[in-house]
């Protein structure tokens, strides 16, 4: 067994690294996800920031410059009805348009500004593509939750989440990790991933760029170390002109809204047979808590109803409360596999050399659990 | 004896009459009423499962076409587009007539209409909103 990453990359270089697929997953990301764009300068220029801009219909956040802009994955049309049409289709968001520009399409950019002497225009209404833009850089600030919640409704009323649509008395659950296949499910302390660590993302190459938001580093865990409940989380960034609308799929949740799903391969290198045991967790090992999205979880409550496993979860039926529930994933393991099959095979030509992170993730102990919003803001709501 | 599912159209003047009755009597095919609904203008449309040969299936079909109630057969009315769906499973365990299934070696997910009640509840499931209806 190869002891350092040199000797892995040596080893992948005269082809003679042994490749396993089992740490790569497809990210589900009702998360947090985004891309910012260099757009380029108009003549006379316009400076954007502090203005509006629309990148095909979708507003995008322009307070950073002239015309480098953010657009978040969840932002919706200003002219969509919401929910006010209940429950709402929220079929065009962010999330869609990055899909429609990964795809090589054209989408209208229609913004304006208030104008300076620098910056004498004050609205610009053209189409960009992924060849106009500069540089167009995927960001999600969190993807790739190590463990997550089983979503059920107890309620008697049909509600609608980021976890789809829920039927009333535990009719159905949902669930969105990946399980075994999930890449932080297999390094649960977070000893071989960390910042600079290179990755599969979008169809491209990306790389974890921090820890992501309300990222927990000490979870309960189960005897094997792996979290029992949502953990660590990654912040990942790359080239969104090398990636492709097969791994980033804009999703529309009716009630709930619009996002992004976002394929993410991460490779583990089996330094030893420490790594090796833990990334070899199964379905059985890995413990999820079902948790009620039509109480406990809006109103931030802290009960789970049960813990399953993903062995039971894949099986298709769970019990909760001694009834027989359907399960349904929402992270597809169709494309996680070929994202593994994928990432394996520009690892076997040398196409993608492993990396040894810069940094760590937060560890066990470090002390940074995420807080809630201070309880003073929580209770000025009308 | 073979079974098919099809949506029913009546216009405004036939929907007082008795027609599925008349598909049973004198056509000898058992139905099964899925859904109906008449608007307020009197026009109603109605999901019918029919059973029965394969002649008397096409004689009642000519039937429905004399009486003005225009018939389509139902396993064309949901579809998936293949393109957009991601295989999540988001569908799986929504479906009141199991239509969707994974198939555990490729992960991916199966779509058989065959079963399909056109309840359009897969609509709303789909987050890639990869499911349409046509009526």
């Amino acid at each position: 067994m190869a002891k350092t990453l040199d000797q892995i990359n040596r080893r992948i270089a005269a082809g003679e690294a042994v490749v396993l697929t089992a740490e790569e997953v497809i990210g589900y990301a009702a998360c947090s996800s985004g891309a910012y764009f260099n757009l380029g300068h108009s003549k006379p220029r316009i400076k954007l920031g502090g203005g509006s801009v629309l990148i095909g219909g979708v507003p995008a956040y322009a307070g950073l410059a002239a015309v480098d802009v953010f657009l978040g994955a969840t932002a919706v049309p200003p002219n969509d009805p919401g929910n006010r049409l209940h429950p709402g289709e929220y079929r065009y968001g962010g999330g869609h348009v990055i899909e429609d520009l990964v795809a090589g399409r054209e989408v209208r950019l229609a913004a304006s500004g208030w104008g300076s002497d620098c910056y004498p225009s004050r609205s610009v209404d053209t189409r960009i593509s992924l060849r106009t833009v500069n540089e167009a850089v995927l960001f999600n600030p969190r993807n790739c939750y190590q463990n997550y919640n089983v979503a059920v409704n107890r309620s008697d009323r049909v509600i609608h989440t980021y976890m789809g649509v829920l039927r009333p008395r535990l009719a159905n659950a949902t669930y969105c990790s990946a399980g075994q296949l999930s890449p932080l499910l297999n390094d649960p302390y977070c000893e071989m991933i960390g910042v600079g660590t290179r990755i599969f993302l979008g169809g491209g190459v990306g790389y974890v760029a921090w820890p992501g938001t309300q990222f927990d580093p000490d979870p309960p865990r189960g005897a094997n170390g792996v979290p029992t409940r949502g953990a660590a989380t990654l912040a990942v960034i790359g080239d969104l002109k090398q990636m492709g609308p097969r791994f980033l799929c804009g999703m529309s949740f009716t009630g709930y809204g619009a996002t992004l799903a976002v394929g993410i391969g991460v490779p583990i290198p089996i330094l030893s047979e420490q790594v090796l045991r833990r990334t070899l967790v199964t379905d059985a090992e890995i413990l999820a808590p079902v948790v009620d999205y039509s109480g406990t979880y809006p109103e931030r409550g802290s009960e789970v109803i049960a813990e399953v496993s993903y062995a039971e979860l894949r099986s298709g039926r769970i019990t909760i409360d001694g009834k027989r529930v359907p399960t349904a994933p929402l992270s597809s393991l169709a494309r996680a596999r070929e994202i593994a099959q994928t990432l394996k095979e520009w690892i076997r030509r040398g196409a993608f050399e492993l990396t040894a992170p810069v940094a760590g993730l937060p560890s066990a102990g470090s002390g940074v659990p995420p807080k809630p919003m201070s309880e003073a803001m929580a209770e000025a709501r009308p | 004896m073979i079974s098919r599912r099809f949506i029913l159209h009546f216009p405004a003047a036939v929907a007082d009459r008795p027609v599925v009755g008349r598909l049973a009597r004198e056509h000898g095919l058992d139905f099964n009423i899925l859904r109906a609904t008449i608007d307020p203008g009197n026009y109603g449309i109605m999901l019918l499962e029919l059973t029965g040969e394969r002649e008397a299936l096409a004689r009642g079909l000519a039937f429905l076409a004399d009486a003005g109630v225009s018939a389509s057969q139902l396993d064309r009315q949901i579809q998936r587009d293949q393109d957009r769906c991601v295989d999540c499973g988001a569908c799986l365990g929504f479906c009141p007539a199991r239509c969707f299934a994974a198939e555990a070696a490729s992960g991916r997910i199966a779509f058989d209409n065959g079963r399909c009640t056109a309840c359009g509840q897969c609509l709303t499931a789909c987050p890639r909103r990869a499911m349409e209806m046509a009526l």
